[in-house]
């Protein structure tokens, strides 16, 4: 009996927090999700059925949100994968510097998000920039705080360089991966490097393909620190993705019951796309 | 031979251009924390300074308080390491050497909780810190930061025991060492790498956070990512001390990209894959 308990007593610690962290404030915010509760007007919550949803699903605020999110990350998935695909090719290269290279392929990784946002903001500001001045001398005209168009690009830029990185190191190691004993064969049947990729190297990295794929599509969904630092979701709501737009509807306007069932609904999409994640792991491993 | 030379070209040419497109961002906010405000202004943009400003570091940090919050930070990052590695060395060493019921629903429900959208979080978070007094505190932090370092944590342990092999401990099962006499002369010791490479990252992760420090912390607890975002005022961006905060942000995730090559690399990649 007491062997039977052991592996239960051993994840007890983590499994309480998680429980604390994870389990307990997604009820709760279900719950409050019920009830219409404005912190800034002191009215007591009241419940409201699923109103909040039904107005949520009316919102154009919210749905223009989600759907400018899926965009983002749709186009940074694409390139990001393109780019960092390159990268892994380049890195799995014999050359000299080749170690250097790879640290610095690293560091977007260890940087703050919300210094990311600042950096660029140093970067693309119409009065400091280097950006800004680098595109006027070929005759751009680029002020992000004015250009919806340009602030949607500019973030989709910071996000891959941000990313690209993981997308090169976990490629690098699906490549490495690949026996040397198949692109050698290849080499004597003369094959020539589209047909390489084409027919070794995609099919057989096409799991860590969709899986960096996966990951990579969540990730940006979520995406906060760089895009609030940098232009708070504007101009107008050019950069306004989910995330953002539930941190501004909670946190100006205090609306704690309406913003439980815009989180409700985020938290879903995003555990959906986890579990379709975890079963292509599964695949994989058997 | 020729045709060689072409290829090695091309790879050094990209290779540069790569470096330089991820070096440049970082090159140029160090750079602009040790500009004066006229060389920030200055158009065409100075790429080396002419007088190094010390001001955009005094500022901040002796005469504006952010040392404190460079210690909150300190305080909640190492407050964390000590929750979550212990914490997570038991669970992955359970989940790496026993099959029990519920152990893949566990894992499954670690990885919801590190890929769980952390905006999310923040209506219930703040509420319950409110209710219970500890909202504007580092136990705040020090707890909330679990929901991902803990699962990460995990994995990096559990690979690191999967590693061992199993035979050295059943020998000390034959010689009748008991669970805790293993993992603490046994396992422990031989995932000493795994365990240290979690707990740096760990404390990266935490140090590097902004949304839940901004919104659970008012001015008490208030850490070193959250001060970012108080230079840019109604009346203008003050860039100088905007950069100098920056590159104090970023110094501990490049110093340990710098010194600590291996175990981050793999741990960073790790920290968005292991599943």
């Amino acid at each position: 009996m007491r062997k039977n308990l052991t592996p239960w007593l051993l994840i007890l610690g983590a499994f309480t927090i998680l429980l604390f962290n994870d389990i307990i404030p997604t009820l709760y915010a279900f719950y409050l999700s019920l009830f219409v509760y404005n912190m800034v007007s002191g009215a007591p919550p009241k419940f409201a059925y699923l109103n909040n949803y039904v107005n949520l699903l009316r919102d154009p605020d919210i749905n223009a949100s989600f759907l400018r999110g899926f965009t983002f990350s749709i186009l940074t998935t694409i390139l990001a994968i393109i780019l960092g695909l390159g990268i892994a090719f380049l890195m799995a290269k014999d050359f000299r510097g080749n170690r250097l290279f790879r640290v610095v392929v690293c560091l977007p990784l260890a940087i703050p998000y919300i210094t990311i946002g600042s950096m660029w903001k140093l970067m693309c500001s119409p009065n400091i920039g280097v950006i800004p001045y680098f595109l006027r001398t070929l005759g751009i005209v680029y002020d992000i705080s004015s250009s919806g168009l340009q602030a949607f690009i500019t973030t989709l830029v910071i996000d891959v360089w941000h990313w690209t990185p993981l997308v090169a190191l976990v490629l690098l190691a699906a490549l490495a991966s690949i026996p040397q004993s198949i692109l050698e064969a290849a080499e004597v049947d003369g094959a020539t490097r589209l047909q390489k990729l084409k027919h070794i190297y995609l099919p057989m990295m096409s799991f860590d393909i969709l899986f960096v794929i996966l990951i990579r599509f969540m990730d940006s969904l979520k995406i906060f620190d760089e895009v609030w630092m940098l232009t708070g979701g504007g101009p107008g709501a050019s950069t306004r993705y989910v995330s953002i737009a539930l941190y501004s509807i909670v946190l100006k306007r205090w609306d704690m019951g309406y913003g439980a069932a815009i989180s409700m609904v985020f938290a879903y999409v995003i555990i959906f796309l986890s579990w379709i994640m975890n079963k292509t792991l599964q695949v994989r491993r058997t | 031979m020729k045709l060689a030379s072409l290829s090695s070209l091309l790879t050094y040419l990209a290779v540069i251009l790569i470096s330089l497109a991820i070096l440049f961002p970082i090159y140029w906010t160090i750079i602009t924390s040790l500009k004066s405000l006229t060389d920030i202004f200055s158009m065409p943009p100075v790429l080396i300074p002419s007088k190094i400003e010390p001001l955009n570091y005094y500022r901040p940090f002796v005469m504006e308080g952010y040392t404190k919050l460079l210690i909150n930070s300190l305080i909640a990052s190492i407050g964390n390491i000590i929750v979550v590695i212990p914490l997570s060395t038991l669970a992955a060493y359970s989940i790496s050497r026993y099959r029990f019921f519920g152990a893949d629903t566990f894992q499954f429900f670690a990885l919801t909780c590190r890929m769980a959208p952390p905006a999310a979080f923040i209506v219930p978070y703040y509420i319950m810190f409110r209710t219970i007094g500890l909202y504007d505190t580092p136990a705040a932090l020090v707890i909330v930061y679990c929901i991902f370092n803990i699962p990460f944590a995990l994995w990096i342990i559990k690979s690191g025991f999967d590693s061992i092999p199993r035979e050295i401990e059943e020998s000390a099962l034959v010689d009748g060492a008991s669970l805790t006499t293993r993992l603490y002369k046994i396992s422990v010791p031989l995932c000493a790498p795994s365990i240290a490479a979690a707990a740096i990252l760990t404390f990266l992760f935490s140090w590097n956070e902004y949304l839940f420090a901004s919104v659970l912390t008012g001015f008490h607890a208030r850490t070193i990512t959250t001060g970012l975002t108080a230079f840019v005022t109604e009346v203008g961006i003050r860039w100088g001390e905007m950069a100098a905060v920056s590159t104090v942000c970023m110094l501990p995730g490049i110093l340990l990209v710098l010194f600590l090559q291996k175990y981050i690399v793999s741990g960073l990649a790790l920290g968005g894959v292991k599943a």
